[in-house]
């Protein structure tokens, strides 16, 4: 199989992943941060590690603030509800994925006013207003790739006194995050795409100028006497028996990539995509949705092709030619509304950083071979 | 008296952090768990000799590291 649905989740990941997952389940699978025995403690030093390893790769002054969720979904929940209340503003994008659009939504319900507009400076600049007390935005749409300008976006809002939260499911891994030079008051990760851990791993880190309320309750290991939760990160926010096995595979995919060097995997995946869109622009009726210049995007590439059922060529291309892509709506339908895809949505194809020119080669062939037959069964 | 003591951190965050700084300046110690008459939590704390606690507490203070009191 040639795997290109990257942006869902990454395949495969590096052979360490494997190995450390394997390790700390067979011999280290106590619970962190309870017990004193020996066990316990390696536990509960692996969770340290990868914390201490997410730092150094987005370049995070205090990794106590990097708070362990069970994907990017459960972070910005906990951004979301834990910090904005009935009465608020919130500024969003309208390419948002249905993670940060149904928390928002939930929320719009008892009080919240949110606005959407498009991922543009300027567009944030002429939302923000007094009341605004969180501004939303994804570093990189799932569904065309295209990443925003969140630099400036940051500015603007900071310059109004309003925090920004930064959605990276796209781009943690596969673009460089530097949040000390950006000032990312909130930044959200899944831990199963870009950054090589298992699924059912993912972190929100909240700068220290940041009071988010937990929005999970229940035993942390510390002040055990206070029916409160805990007033000190990460422990006011990581109820519950971590997922010690899955933030062990997450720390090693995070080492892969500090020893590998985001740019190199930055570079090779840009070259992908450049050769993909490439092939694909050429073949007749096929559509491209979103920036052409493999600079200025993600691994992801969004096309539909005239008469065609986007679920249709996903499915040849996965029985006939055992390619895999993800097809539909991407979970982000606003973002399809936009692009004038909704609601059959389009075909994604999204390389990571074990792909070659060769699984492009042939993705492209595929493409050309389900185009040529139905021009012939139409001719 | 006493040959070691103990340092108690808020979190087992700042314990790591704690053992992580004694152990890179060379100075011995050992994570255990919070002896009940310190702490009703059931985290962790660091033990390390009597006579090294001026060291330690220039570690801690170097790396800005807050500890909530020795036993």
């Amino acid at each position: 199989m040639i795997y290109l649905d990257n942006a869902a989740t990454s395949h495969p990941k590096p052979p360490s992943v494997y190995k450390r997952v394997d390790a700390v389940l067979r011999n280290c699978s106590a619970n962190p941060g309870r017990s004193g025995h020996a066990m316990a403690i390696e536990a509960a030093r692996i969770i340290f590690q990868t914390r201490e390893s997410i730092a150094t790769l987005f370049r995070i002054h205090d990794p106590d603030r990097i708070v362990f969720t069970s994907n990017a979904t459960g972070a910005l929940n906990l951004a979301i509800l834990g910090l904005l209340k009935p009465g608020d503003h919130c500024v969003t994008s309208n390419v948002e994925h249905n993670s940060v659009v149904r928390p928002l939504h939930a929320l719009s319900q008892i009080g919240l006013t949110v606005s959407r507009v498009a991922p543009t400076p300027q567009a944030f600049a002429d939302a923000i207003c007094g009341r605004t007390r969180l501004v939303v935005i994804t570093h990189a749409s799932n569904v065309i790739g295209a990443i925003t300008p969140i630099a400036e976006i940051i500015a603007i809002a900071h310059a109004r006194g309003v925090p920004v939260l930064v959605d990276a499911a796209q781009t943690a891994g596969s673009v460089p995050i530097d949040v000390a030079s950006l000032g990312v008051d909130l930044l959200a990760c899944p831990g199963h795409k870009g950054l090589f851990g298992p699924q059912g791993t993912g972190f929100l880190y909240i700068a220290p100028h940041i009071d988010v309320e937990p929005i999970l309750f229940g035993g942390t290991g510390s002040r055990s006497d206070l029916e409160d939760m805990p007033d000190f990160a990460p422990d006011r926010y990581e109820a519950g028996t971590l997922n010690t096995p899955g933030i062990a595979g997450l720390g090693a995919g995070v080492e892969f990539l500090i020893d590998r060097g985001i740019e190199n995997v930055r570079a090779h995946e840009t070259a992908l995509l450049h050769q993909l869109m490439d092939g694909l622009a050429a073949i007749d009726g096929v559509r491209i949705y979103g920036p052409l210049d493999p600079n200025r995007k993600t691994g992801v590439v969004l096309f539909t092709i005239d008469g065609i059922d986007p679920a249709e060529i996903g499915d040849q291309l996965d029985s006939e030619f055992g390619i895999a892509v993800r097809v539909g709506l991407h979970c982000a339908p606003q973002a399809h509304r936009a692009l004038g895809t909704f609601p059959e949505g389009g075909v994604r194809i999204s390389p990571g950083c074990f792909n070659t020119a060769d699984d492009i080669q042939q993705a492209v062939g595929a493409v050309r071979q389900i185009v040529k037959r139905r021009s012939a069964v139409l001719a | 008296m006493n040959t070691t003591c103990i340092y108690v951190f808020k979190s087992t965050y700042l314990t790591f952090r704690a053992e992580k700084a004694f152990k890179s300046a060379g100075i011995s110690c050992a994570l255990v768990t919070k002896p009940r008459h310190i702490s009703s939590d059931c985290g962790l704390a660091v033990r390390i000799a009597n006579d090294k606690r001026d060291d330690a507490g220039s570690v801690l203070a170097q790396q800005s590291i807050p500890c909530l009191g020795i036993w």
